[in-house]
């Protein structure tokens, strides 16, 4: 067999079946008839022949793909693509064309696709946290009404208990004012220290966000009346289960909270961590 | 000819390559290598056909009903497997119409001075 046989052996390959089957005997004659002629000339001219060959392969090939498809088309009747049809063509012709590259190279689709795997479950994982923490709504009765109020001369989201107490009764917007702190606490719960972060609150803390205790009851702006009259304190849901078992008799047993008797009255509903997000 | 035949106007303006295949029929049935060496000779080699191109070529035509596969064989000792090709009325109706478009386009050409006198042969 000749270099130019060879070689259009190869390149015939980009042709569709029917072309291969109606001209592939008449095309291969042509090429050795061309060799020859070329072969006669001489080696520069042998060299550009396989050369204009390999063009000539690539140029015609998509052409040939395409008219097959429209005489298809007309042998089953079906009207002329219109050019929807025609891009989802191009469509599948790219799809079974990435198929096949992948099928050659199996190490870089291996690459590949891991690549893409990891990169989806990174994005995946930091979506996850991002919905969590800034787009899905506070579990609160209005969440859109919500506003956060901070003290920007100090630079600190920081206010007196006095100023708190003057906004609150000069307050003609909202509905309610109510401040909390987020901050870290010692807790001991029958003899077991902990660590753990909670919230100090005012009376009013649940009222303006409308949260109702899944147990027992919530702080009302009562109990802000008399202070350290009373030190009383509600749990978290995930709090109450693991703590004390998911116990009801809980209402109105003691804790120690930094070294001080508090009196648990209620336990929030399951979802609800408080007004901060993310935590 | 069986099949409908178009408008041959309708099929112009021709593309090179089919005008120079239906030139190489004009003067009788040819096989593939035929085409393309006559092709050849008539453009002074600036048109090579490669097979992709010239059965790409002949499958439009035929397509189109421009050529047919003759059944003739020449007696004349040639490869009795060489498929041999022929215009039909119709593709010699389009060529003809497709010379005489050409040929207006040179007289305009001349007319307005863009194209000198023929070249001598």
């Amino acid at each position: 067999m000749t270099s130019a046989e060879r070689l259009w052996r190869v390149l015939v390959r980009l042709f569709p079946a029917e072309t291969r089957r109606e001209y592939g005997e008449e095309m291969l004659r042509l090429v050795r008839d061309l060799e020859r002629d070329a072969r006669r000339a001489s080696p520069l001219a042998h060299a550009a022949f396989l050369a204009r060959l390999v063009a000539d392969a690539v140029v015609s090939a998509p052409g040939e793909h395409a008219r097959r498809r429209r005489r298809r088309r007309s042998e089953l009747g079906t009207p002329s693509p219109s050019m929807r049809e025609d891009r989802m063509d191009t469509l599948r012709a790219d799809v079974r064309y990435a198929l096949r590259a992948m099928a050659r190279q199996p190490a870089f689709a291996i690459v590949a696709v891991l690549t893409l795997a990891l990169g989806i479950g990174a994005n995946t994982a930091i979506f996850s946290l991002i919905n969590t923490a800034l787009l899905r709504p506070l579990p609160v009765e209005r969440p859109e009404q919500l506003v956060s109020l901070n003290n920007v001369s100090l630079n600190l989201p920081a206010i007196s208990y006095p100023n708190y107490r003057d906004f609150r009764d000069r307050n003609n917007s909202f509905s309610g004012m109510m401040v909390y702190r987020y901050t870290p606490f010692a807790l001991s719960v029958n003899g077991v220290n902990e660590r753990v972060w909670g919230y100090l609150v005012t009376g009013n803390y649940f009222e303006v966000l409308g949260v109702k205790p899944a147990l027992g009851r919530f702080f009302t702006p009562d109990d802000d009346r008399s202070p350290g009259a009373h030190p009383i304190a509600a749990l978290a849901y995930d709090c109450w289960q693991k703590r004390f078992a998911g116990d009801p008799q809980v209402i109105g047993k003691n804790v120690i909270v930094n070294g001080r008797n508090f009196t648990i009255i209620g336990v929030a509903p399951q979802g609800f961590y408080g007004s901060e997000i993310g935590y | 000819m069986s099949r409908r035949d178009p408008d041959p106007s309708s099929l112009l303006p021709l593309t090179p390559a089919v005008t120079h295949i239906l030139l190489a029929l004009a003067t009788g049935d040819a096989h593939g290598y035929a085409i393309a060496k006559e092709v050849e000779e008539l453009t002074e080699g600036q048109i090579r056909m490669g097979p992709g191109t010239l059965y790409g070529s002949i499958g439009r035509m035929i397509d189109a009903g421009l050529i047919e596969e003759s059944p003739r064989r020449p007696r004349s000792g040639d490869d009795e497997r060489r498929r041999y090709y022929r215009a039909t009325l119709l593709g010699r109706r389009a060529l003809e119409r497709e010379l005489r478009r050409l040929e207006r386009v040179v007289a305009v050409a001349r007319a307005r001075r863009v194209l000198g006198r023929p070249e001598p042969a």
